[in-house]
């Protein structure tokens, strides 16, 4: 039987495994400029909405190939030992949580996950974003956060309402722009207040159980590979050496 | 058996500064809790069921065939191609695109329709795509000389040299076995709940086992083939010296600093059951024995044990010369007889000769430490998520407790900072770069643990101690990946490999070996600072030999 040289077309679109997904956010992640930590935390936040039947790999995708035009317009090398922010870092006021351009979503979630009950942080008082990539990319912070400290979090933008609960997808109301690349504002309001978090819960349906959503379409695929690309060292002479047997293996 | 207190281990366990050096883990041995002996044990006192309901092989060695391993609820069965490899396409690196058998594993029993589909993906590899049905994809070559050697005398209806078996210890080397998820392969969560699979590398290893009796069924069916009815099989005993062999290289190493809970919960285990027996107050007359004879087999195998590499030469005869003599020291008669042996180890013996004693003491105390393979998994997830509320002090603290090995030392140095690793655009291949003199540095991989501690505790130093971390990780998302493992130390003590990684002198092998052992493998073969040989089962039962076996 001879061995097949080509393989089969692939259906589209593309069903991937848990963990592939994880590897391809982290591995784009930090081929689009991330620093490691931040390209572990895409890969969770991409994970996290794929198993709560959101395609994370989309929105990830195309918040990564803005970033990169970003950078660029910024001058700022790809593999540059910087933070993720659109070129600009993110600033927490009082006023509200913004940067100078385009909040990344993974830097906001990020921050979101490490001050939620800090005094600048959602469980002290409401945060607002300006200006928001991507927004449900900050979902997943905000759950783990709920999950952490038993608190309800509701987080809004234009067109959708989204509440979480004990690091779970509680509900989302008219989710017509769930998948939205922008949002000029997103509010966060979390509490642990009994009454408050039962009179939350009340009002909402807790959703059917989604499907995971465990396959990715090709532009999205073929966008995040191009990034996953540039965590590739060239093969050369000298990098081959070394890295087995140069001789023959028929003994 | 009702389960009984344990007694306070803690002063007798080893600490991870002592543990945690790559000297000491690239001198680890294969254990009783290893991989592959904790699935022939279950798979024993489970009383699973084996056959092999397709044997499609033509006279040339080429076709397909199904191995099927039958649990108490379930089925597992390796889907086996076989293929005719030309000479000049047989090579054990990932950059190879044929080999003479590949396969997978197949999570039930496949119908016609799933074998058809593996064919036209599974001698792919890399290049063919598996499904959710399919937990492990792997490839094998033959050994060559060794192949031959059998196939020909059995034909003619004589078994082969023994010698010429011990020498190299397999029919067929693996070069890759993927499990968890790789080309589409089923994720490692969707095994959980299945008691039957439970610990580390579980499928991987029923894999190779059923690889192992595959080949040499292929061996004894082109015998057939060839003599007709002057044929034979291998002698029990002669078959037995077989394993599957494995040829490995850099792609494993990275692995142990990317999964440091996981790392940790192997390392924690072993030395917990190191420790329980030190803790043993009287040695029995059946755990003494148990160990002259756990001793004597390890002699045995240093015997036949070779290599051409200079540092594993040297090792060799350190390990030789060390099992002489425990073996003349013997149990001392006294309170905490183990406890009195290691304790006389430590200061008499070579670290290749004390890890070799870590092993056979924990040979005859199965009953003692045998539950422990249950806590060798990790939560990876759990341990995740920082906590941005510590305050910096707290941190700063837990780096001087846990990282004081990688503070005071010039990483400028270029000794300090000689490597970097990185991934290969060729087959994704993971190799090591000489940073001073290779192009490629600026996408080297977070392995180096040791200099990124020491960066964030320079840059954390001014930081006011009572602000919390999450101002510091805002400023500096660079250090994020560092303060995590940090964050994660106190938990997982043995998380960490307590040496720099990237220095001149730093040998990857050191890591393979540690991981390699875990796994269970024997014979470890350095063919460079950078890859090896192992082999794996030799000596252990077929599958038609596990109901009977003792001693497991």
């Amino acid at each position: 039987m001879p061995a097949p040289t080509r393989p089969l077309p692939l259906p589209r679109p593309l069903p991937l495994s848990r963990s592939e997904i994880e590897a391809t956010a982290l591995k784009a992640s930090r081929g689009a400029g991330m620093a490691w930590g931040m390209a572990e935390e895409a890969a969770f936040a991409t994970l996290w909405l794929a198993d709560h039947g959101i395609d994370g790999l989309a929105l990830l995708a195309r918040h990564l190939d803005r970033l990169v035009v970003a950078r660029a317009g910024a001058g700022v090398k790809v593999g540059a030992k910087v933070g993720a922010g659109a070129g600009s870092a993110l600033q927490i006021t009082a006023a509200g949580w913004h940067c100078n351009g385009v909040l990344c979503p993974l830097t906001a979630g990020a921050a979101l996950g490490d001050h939620f009950d800090l005094v600048q942080g959602p469980l002290q008082r409401p945060v607002v974003l300006s200006d928001l990539s991507a927004p449900a990319l900050i979902l997943p912070f905000l759950a783990a956060a709920a999950a952490r400290t038993g608190a309800v979090v509701v987080v809004g933008w234009p067109g959708v309402t989204v509440v979480l609960s004990a690091g779970d997808l509680l509900a989302i109301a008219g989710d017509a722009t769930l998948m939205a690349d922008h949002a000029n504002t997103v509010t966060v309001t979390a509490t642990v207040t009994a009454t408050v978090t039962a009179t939350v819960t009340a009002t909402v349906t807790r959703m059917p159980d989604v499907a995971p959503c465990l396959a990715v379409q090709p532009g999205p695929w073929q966008a995040l590979q191009a990034h996953v690309q540039r965590t590739y060292v060239p093969a050369s002479d000298q990098s081959r050496r070394g890295a087995g047997a140069a001789g023959s293996d028929n003994s | 058996m009702t389960p009984t207190a344990q007694p306070d281990t803690s002063a007798r366990r080893r600490p991870p500064e002592q543990v945690m050096r790559l000297a000491r883990m690239g001198s680890s041995h294969p254990t009783r809790l290893s991989f592959l002996r904790t699935l022939l044990r279950r798979m024993q006192v489970q009383g699973w069921q084996f056959d092999r309901p397709v044997w499609d092989i033509d006279a040339s060695g080429v076709g397909r065939a199904v191995y099927r391993a039958t649990g108490p609820d379930r089925s597992y069965s390796l889907v086996a191609f076989a293929h005719d490899l030309p000479d000049d396409m047989r090579s054990d690196r990932v950059i190879a695109t044929a080999w003479d058998a590949t396969f997978a594993l197949y999570d039930g029993t496949p119908d016609m329709a799933d074998i058809d589909r593996l064919q036209a993906n599974v001698p792919l590899q890399e290049a063919g795509r598996i499904s959710p049905r399919e937990l492990t994809l792997s490839r094998a070559n033959r050994s060559v000389r060794l192949f031959d050697h059998v196939v020909g005398r059995l034909a003619q209806g004589v078994q082969p040299d023994a010698d010429q078996i011990e020498a190299t210890g397999y029919l067929m080397r693996t070069t890759a076995v993927y499990g968890s998820g790789k080309f589409g392969a089923a994720d490692r969560a969707s095994l959980t709940g299945r008691d039957e699979l439970r610990g580390p590398f579980q499928a991987e290893m029923l894999t190779v086992w059923l690889i192992r009796a595959f080949s040499v069924d292929l061996a004894e069916h082109l015998a057939a083939a060839r003599g007709g009815s002057a044929a034979v099989i291998l002698t029990p005993a002669l078959r037995r010296r077989l394993g599957v062999g494995n040829s490995t290289g850099l792609g494993m190493a990275p692995f142990l600093i990317r999964h440091p809970t996981l790392l940790n919960n192997w390392m924690l285990v072993r030395e917990e059951a190191l420790a329980r027996v030190r803790t043993q107050p009287a040695a029995t007359a059946a755990t003494i024995t148990g160990f002259h004879a756990a001793l004597h087999s390890a002699a045995t195998n240093a015997a036949a044990w070779t290599s051409d590499h200079p540092v594993q030469i040297a090792k060799l005869a350190d390990l030789r010369a060390d099992l002489s003599k425990i073996a003349a020291r013997g149990v001392p008669d006294t309170a905490y007889p183990w406890d009195d042996l290691w304790r006389w180890a430590e200061t008499t013996l070579t670290i290749e000769g004390q890890e070799a004693l870590v092993a056979a003491l924990l040979e005859p105390h199965g009953t003692l430490i045998d539950g422990l393979s249950d806590c060798m998994d990790a939560d990876e997830g759990k341990a995740f998520h920082l906590d941005g509320s510590q305050p910096i002090a707290q941190l700063r603290a837990d780096l001087v407790q846990h990282y004081s090995w990688a503070m005071g030392r010039d990483y400028r140095d270029k000794d300090q900072s000689a490597r970097f690793w990185y991934v290969s655009e060729e087959k994704l291949e993971p190799r090591l770069g000489d940073r001073y003199l290779e192009p490629g540095a600026d996408l080297e991989l977070p392995i180096d643990s040791g200099r990124r501690a020491a960066a964030l505790a320079a840059t954390i130093a001014p930081w006011d101690g009572d602000a919390p971390l999450a101002a510091f990780l805002l400023a500096h998302p660079e250090h994020r990946f560092m303060a995590r493992r940090v964050q994660q130390a106190p938990c997982y003590p043995y998380a960490e490999i307590r040496d720099n990684l990237i220095a001149a002198n730093t040998l990857p092998i050191d890591m393979l070996r540690c991981k390699l052992a875990f796994f269970g493998a024997n014979r470890f073969d350095p063919r460079s600072d950078r890859w090896l040989r192992i082999a794996l089962f030799q000596g252990q039962p077929y599958p038609q030999d596990l109901a009977a076996e003792h001693g497991l």
